[in-house]
């Protein structure tokens, strides 16, 4: 192609790569201008990287008192820890922590939050650590064994615990992928597995299990990762949940009919309950007839659940003979009928259902349970803070956006996805789940007017959970969880009683949305009954659990069950978070410059060129291909070269987009940029080259752009 | 007298744009020196006839010779050597716009591969040539349709062409302006020193100036011979026309 003559192709290609590279620099710049910008807003509400630890939220009303106490408190503790007021964000006033030099310890980072709960109108806290990286989803003994480890990671600051993460601080920025790469292949190289054991054969040894285990099998890293709840293990923690609601659900008690067996465990009863109908052997009971499904003895007494309707469909007909004589905490007595395969069967005995509330059992599981109900409480009131992020999560397939309907409807669905979180593995993050399911139920319940059932008047969910609500769910939770934590002995019975605002939370929940979830929850810990001890061991991600199996069960002699699961999820900080957004949108506006430049060049530039060629030694058919490659090409680079990213186009399409662009061009050609064909027929008549027309006579008459300006350069007549 | 190669001999050229027929088997010589005039109907293929000769359009059959050589057959640079040696100067003079009127005439030259210098030398005594020493800075714009034809001549003129094509070269002039473009045409084909073709409808130039006279009709030479004899006694229809121009 003889346009390559004079050196006119070679400069035509320097005019693409300079704008190639100008436009890039354009593109990238004013992104990074626009990123800049908004990291400042960004810094305003965060302060800047690495100025601030820690926020904490305190509860609007409580500002001022907390504006006083904060500074007191903290530096009592830790002199030089300096408190910074910040913006208040849906009922919460927030003060940014400044943790000294001298103080900058894993040790002192973790007992800080302990220090807020004095804090009056305390609400929970975010950590500020920067750079971070978090890990997330981890059991107890998997965070405090990670904890160490990561400390040990080149570049790694500190690692600090809290909840069922660690938070993992970086000397650099810098570092961050490289420790995140370290934490992942940890994280990834090693599986937890829960060890089950068959009750009632005395205690088994985690720490020598995990040893015998690792040597038969050959692993690298096997530890025993059992938290200090002991044998009582994994699902301790959901099964402390399942007791601590249990103690919320009204018991139902059966007296057997004189002379017969109490039901059996496990048996349904049919009551009539609020319906007007009495059950009628032979006959389905109705939607509106009390279901109770039995749990467990009481020495003659058969005691029960509701597994459909409420104790409060139940009228009260005033404390009727409770078959134990007593009729406190008891409000009647009426006839239980068994159901036999979805029937109404013969008359069992008499009902009567117990005052539910506090009722936490035994004194001396009191406290242990007392203790969980702390650390479920601080789970929870974390929990809160995320519910709108779970609330899109759960949000229902219709798209909406909204849960309406029936609350039961919603609580049921609620559960399912409960049950599927829980096999899913992330046992941390299902005891959330599970009480963050109970709360939303629970106000989903309060929320409702009075009287109304399960009716379709209920407000939705999001409804119920306003800002306000939400903060004093927060709210109380935290002083649960403080409370909690302080309290020792048996003070807990007086501490409940004195914290009535959580009683009166959570008894809202109908008896059978409550079972539904304690069902839930039975699915995953095994069974309603004892389960026996359980450990868990943190080893090498490649041995298979069969093995695992295999190996406990010969260094044990008993029957092992196993459940392996991940050990947890790295995740940035929030701030990473942020940055990642906003590096979102520094690279769709670096996208869309590069669409600009790409189609300002080709305006300018490439149209005349294309158009001029048609009067050239070019093949007309060569003219479009020449556009759509330009196109490409141009768009391409400056995309790549500009970091532009966006979410919806991959790299295809995107050389797609520019193809077509010059393709376009190509097409309008002699609109976008005219040229004179007689100047250029009276050049050729000269003996002129393409290449010497295009300098001379095309190029020169053209639009402002780069090509002029390289061109210029080597131009004959100006 | 013995028969020269003649500067350029057409031979037997035919050319279509799809279904119509510009050239039907054209054939001419032109030699060295030698002013021949081609006439006829506007539409005959007198533009084709020339743009083919400096191949500006590609033809279909038949061969075109320039001093011998066929140019059928060249390669980009043999094209554009072969364009240096032939001027050719067009109806609507076709100057760059943009460029002054010294610039339109080193243009050629300059980018011919000649020194600047030199370039302008030349370009000057072209300008002089056509009487347009002293407008040499101005743009094309700035100059009258004659003055701007007269440009166009010294710009094919500089480059000191063996053969000159002329496609109806005073047919976009304003009639008053005709004459000075025809004196220097005139001027040119005295000096004999450039062979020159020209399609023209002046027949009082064809008449004085021309050695010989070509009538083309729908893609055909119809008639060819002395201005005396074809203009004397036209055997065609066409060549009666312009006779009758010539005597009314
Ligand atoms: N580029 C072209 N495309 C199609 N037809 C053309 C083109 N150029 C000329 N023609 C046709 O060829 C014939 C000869 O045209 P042309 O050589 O310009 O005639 P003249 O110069 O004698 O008026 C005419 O019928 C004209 O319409
Ligand atoms: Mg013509």
């Amino acid at each position: 192609m003889s346009l390559l003559q004079d050196g006119f192709w070679k400069d035509y290609l320097l005019a693409v790569a300079a704008t190639i590279l100008v436009g890039a620099l354009v593109a990238s710049s004013a992104a990074h201008g626009l990123d800049a910008a908004l990291d400042r807003a960004a810094d305003g509400i965060l302060g800047e990287a690495g100025q601030y630890d820690l926020i904490v939220h305190i509860r609007q009303d409580y500002r001022e008192a907390a504006a006083r106490e904060l500074p007191l408190v903290l530096s009592g503790h830790y002199e030089g820890v300096r408190v910074e007021r910040a913006i208040t964000v849906a009922g919460n006033a927030n003060f940014l922590i400044d943790v000294p030099a001298e103080h900058y310890r894993a040790d002192v980072l973790e007992s800080l939050p302990s220090l807020l709960g004095q804090i009056p109108g305390f609400n929970g806290y975010t950590w500020l650590l920067e750079p971070s990286l978090t890990v997330t989803g981890l059991r107890p003994g998997v965070r405090d064994r990670l904890a160490g480890e990561a400390a040990a990671v080149p570049g790694v600051r500190l690692a600090v615990r809290h909840g069922s993460s660690v938070t993992v601080v970086l000397e650099e920025v810098q570092d961050q992928s490289r420790v995140a790469d370290a934490l992942n292949r940890l994280l990834s190289g090693r599986q937890l597995v829960e060890l089950g054991f068959p009750p009632g054969e005395g205690p088994v040894d985690g720490t020598e299990v995990a040893a015998s285990v690792k040597d038969a099998v050959g692993a690298r890293f096997a530890a025993d990762v059992t938290p200090d709840g002991g044998e009582d293990g994994a699902p301790a923690g959901l099964d402390g949940l399942r007791r601590f609601l249990e103690s919320f659900g009204s018991r139902v008690r059966i007296a057997p009919v004189p002379g017969s067996e109490p039901p059996l465990v496990g048996q349904r009863l049919v009551l009539q309950g609020g319906s007007p109908e009495r059950p009628v052997p032979g006959k389905p009971p109705a939607a509106d007839h009390v279901i109770v499904e039995i749990t467990h003895r009481d020495g003659d007494v058969a005691v029960g659940r509701i597994e459909q309707g409420d104790r409060s469909e139940i009228p009260d007909t005033a404390a009727a003979t409770a078959a134990d004589g007593s009729s406190d905490g008891r409000r009647e007595a009426m006839p239980a009928y068994r159901l036999d395969q979805g029937f109404v069967g013969p008359l069992a005995g008499t009902a009567a259902v117990e005052e539910p509330g506090w009722n936490p059992g035994d004194p001396e599981s009191g406290a242990l349970l007392w203790h969980r109900v702390g650390e479920l409480a601080r789970a929870a009131a974390e929990a809160a803070g995320q519910v709108d992020r779970w609330l899109v999560l759960v949000g229902p397939a219709d798209g909406t956006g909204a849960v309406a309907g029936e609350t039961g409807e919603a609580t049921r669905e609620l559960a399912q996805r409960l049950v599927k979180s829980l096999r899913s593995g992330d046992g941390a993050g299902a005891v959330r789940e599970t009480l963050l399911t109970v709360i939303m139920a629970a106000l989903a319940q309060n929320a409702k007017p009075d009287g109304d059932g399960a009716g379709s008047g209920a407000p939705g969910i999001p409804e119920a959970l306003s800002p306000d609500r939400l903060a004093a769910l927060r709210d109380s939770l935290n002083r649960l969880a403080e409370a909690a934590g302080q309290l020792q002995g048996d003070e807990w019975q007086d501490a409940l009683r004195s914290m009535p605002e959580i009683g009166a939370l959570l008894p809202e929940l109908r008896d059978d949305e409550l079972t539904r979830i304690l069902q839930a929850l039975e699915e995953w810990t095994g069974a309603a009954g004892g389960h026996g001890p359980r450990i868990e061991l943190w080893i090498d991600a490649s041995v298979p659990a069969e093995e695992i199996r295999r190996a406990a069960e010969e260094a044990t002699g008993r029957a092992v069950t196993v459940r392996p699961s991940a050990s947890g999820v790295v995740s940035p900080s929030p701030r990473s978070l942020v940055t990642g957004v906003l590096d979102d949108v520094r690279r769709s506006v670096a996208a869309l410059l590069a669409f600009l430049v790409a189609a300002l060049s080709l305006i300018l530039d490439h149209a005349i060129v294309l158009a001029a060629m048609r009067y050239l030694s070019v093949p007309d058919t060569a003219i479009r291909p020449a556009g759509a490659a330009i196109g490409a090409l141009l768009l391409g680079a400056v995309y790549g070269l500009s970091g532009a990213r966006l979410p919806f186009a991959g790299h295809w399409a995107v050389l797609a987009a520019g193809a077509l662009l010059g393709l376009l061009t190509a097409a309008l050609a002699e609109r976008l940029g005219p040229v004179n064909a007689e100047e250029i027929v009276a050049g050729q008549s000269l003996g002129l080259s393409d290449g010497q027309i295009m300098r001379e006579i095309v190029v020169p008459a053209g639009r402002p752009g780069m090509m002029v300006l390289v061109n210029r350069r080597r131009r004959r007549f100006r | 007298m013995a028969k020269k190669t003649p500067l350029l001999k057409v031979d037997g050229i035919h050319k279509r744009y799809g279904d119509r027929v510009a050239l039907a088997g054209v054939s001419l010589t032109v030699a060295p020196g030698e002013t021949v005039a081609v006439m006829g109907p506007s539409g005959c293929g007198k533009s084709t006839l020339l743009r083919c000769i400096v191949r500006l359009t590609d033809w279909d059959k038949g061969e075109i010779y320039f001093d011998g050589r066929p140019v059928g057959p060249m390669d980009h640079g043999a094209i554009r050597a072969l364009r240096r040696q032939i001027g050719f100067v067009f109806q609507h003079f076709q100057l760059i716009e943009r460029l002054s009127v010294l610039d339109n005439v080193l243009l050629g030259l300059v980018l011919g591969g000649m020194d600047r210098r030199a370039a302008e030398k030349r370009a000057l005594a072209a300008l002089r040539r056509v009487r347009l020493e002293h407008e040499h800075s101005l743009r094309p714009a700035e100059l009258s349709g004659g003055q701007r034809q007269r440009v166009a001549i010294a710009r094919a003129l500089a480059m000191e062409p063996r053969l000159m094509l002329w496609d109806e070269p005073t047919a976009a002039l304003d009639p008053v302006l005709v004459g000075e473009v025809l004196d220097i045409m005139e001027e040119l084909a005295n000096d004999r020193k450039t062979g020159m073709l020209v399609v023209t409808h002046e027949v009082r130039f064809a008449r004085h100036a021309a050695d010989r006279v070509i009538i083309l009709d729908r893609g055909r030479v119809l008639e060819e011979g002395p201005p005396e004899q074809v203009f004397g006694n036209p055997r065609s229809y066409v060549g009666r026309q312009y006779r009758r121009l010539l005597v009314g």
